[in-house]
């Protein structure tokens, strides 16, 4: 219950950051999706559905503030977590550097979700020339996503020692 | 949490499945639902206090790091304030806050039609995709959806989603939105579309369907045409900067700079008359 609560508190800390901090200083072309960085991270250590679950969450609130199709992120974030989840508990996942390779490619997977979640409703996603920031965010995204993966398996870890100590 | 983990598929078709249907739902009706309300009703007031104080220290940052830029853009302004208003720039950030407020009355002044709330961007979307913002004004202040919003500058965008307290704008360089636009010196009617460039991070809008034989140049002004019953007559949205053939070869379009700087946007005004009443008091 208390790591759900701090999932959800980092989760909400990071829409908040990328709606006030992120979108009025750092230009398009720049900005990491923070959201992404940490959605990857619980959908490498805990089960997919659940990963899911906390991705959508924190794509609806997203699109409640501020998208003009509501549902469309959380879809999109949702469907990344699941394409994460797929390497949860892997050996070779537990790893920071797949987490970061993870990240990014997660990046570049929500866009083009997003994208085909909204060409349907009537929207125009001008994806060619989103191309080339899209890396630069998705790199961006997976070195934000580093540190968050490595303090948490470090958490799990000393936590998993303590269970067993007790 | 057990049954997520022991059903992984039956969860995944039951959140996809709400998750549509919410997207149906919403992008039909235009409007918002009883949570989102709530959600919004919520977190707007944290995201305005998150926004004024990260706006200050922001600010504080910028002024360290491109200090001679900022002399300079902060000359322009103060050039262009004592022109308006006959008075001397200031330098604090509640000083600028204030000049800017000052520049909304004289606004109010010279459109005494215009019935307007002023409200303050307190988030805006990172999305490549959408251009929208939330200000601080929802319907206990009288917003509705389609309601017209301005800056000192031009033609913003449009409400198109109120909570109690919170309201969603659809910029004008959003690239789904539409004005329907006339060139202030060829009476050339058109419709301003956004134009984002993600890549050079550059907010423009095109405007299109105009005719075929019109002699467009750079510098001329786009304002707002009053057809299609959303926008008045005659708000400035911005100037032309370029002009181009579609790839077709059929149609011309115009590369619009907009007047308004969306980067920088941080107060807004919201015409709370509809367009008939402005349209009458013309």
């Amino acid at each position: 219950m208390k790591r759900a609560l701090l999932w959800i508190a980092l989760l909400l800390l990071n829409i908040l950051l990328e709606t006030t901090i992120i979108a009025r200083f750092i230009p398009v072309a720049f900005r990491p999706d923070t959201v992404i960085a940490i959605v990857t991270v619980i959908a490498l250590i805990y089960p997919a559905p659940i990963a899911g679950l906390y991705a959508a969450a924190a794509g609806l609130v997203m699109d409640i503030l501020l998208s003009p199709a509501v549902g469309a992120n959380a879809l999109a974030y949702f469907l990344t977590a699941q394409l994460v989840g797929i390497f949860s508990g892997k050996y070779y996942a537990k790893n920071w550097v797949f987490a970061a390779a993870a990240a990014f490619a997660a990046r570049i997977a929500k866009e083009i979700l997003l994208v085909l979640i909204i060409t349907p409703l009537g929207m125009k996603p001008a994806f060619i020339s989103a191309a080339l920031p899209m890396l630069i965010s998705a790199a961006l995204t997976a070195l934000i996503c580093i540190p968050i993966y490595i303090l948490k398996r470090r958490s799990t870890n000393a936590y998993m020692r303590r269970a067993r100590y007790e | 949490m057990r049954f997520i983990k022991d059903h992984p598929v039956l969860t995944a078709v039951v959140v996809v499945v709400t998750l549509i249907i919410i997207l149906l739902i919403t992008t039909l009706s235009g409007g918002t639902t009883v949570v989102g309300d709530a959600v919004g009703t919520v977190v707007s007031p944290v995201e305005g206090g998150v926004s004024t104080t990260v706006g200050g220290i922001g600010d504080w940052f910028l002024g360290l790091i491109g200090r001679s830029q900022l002399q300079q853009e902060n000359a322009e302004l103060k050039e262009r304030i004592a022109q308006l208003e006959g008075q001397l720039a200031l330098n604090s950030d509640l000083e600028n806050e204030n000049e800017r407020l000052r520049e909304f009355v004289n606004y109010y002044g010279d459109n005494p039609e215009y019935e307007l709330l002023t409200a303050r961007v307190i988030a805006k979307s990172s999305s490549y995709w959408f251009d929208t913002f939330l200000i601080n004004a929802g319907r206990s202040q009288g917003l509705e959806t389609d309601m017209v919003v301005l800056s000192t500058y031009g033609l913003v965008g449009r409400v198109i989603d109120v909570g109690s307290n919170w309201g969603k704008v659809r910029a004008i360089i959003d690239s789904n939105s539409a004005v329907s636009a006339m060139i202030e010196r060829t009476r050339d009617v058109g419709v301003v579309r956004g134009t984002p460039d993600v890549e050079t991070g550059s907010s423009r809008c095109g405007m299109y369907h105009l005719p075929y034989d019109n002699d467009l140049v750079p510098g001329d002004k786009v304002l707002t045409s009053g057809l299609g019953g959303v926008f008045p007559k005659g708000i400035v949205i911005g100037e032309v900067v370029e002009v181009s053939r579609s790839e077709s070869g059929t149609e011309r379009i115009a590369i619009i700079q907009p007047q308004v700087d969306f980067a920088q946007i941080e107060e807004v005004m919201v015409l709370l008359n509809t367009i008939d009443e402005v349209e009458v008091d013309h």
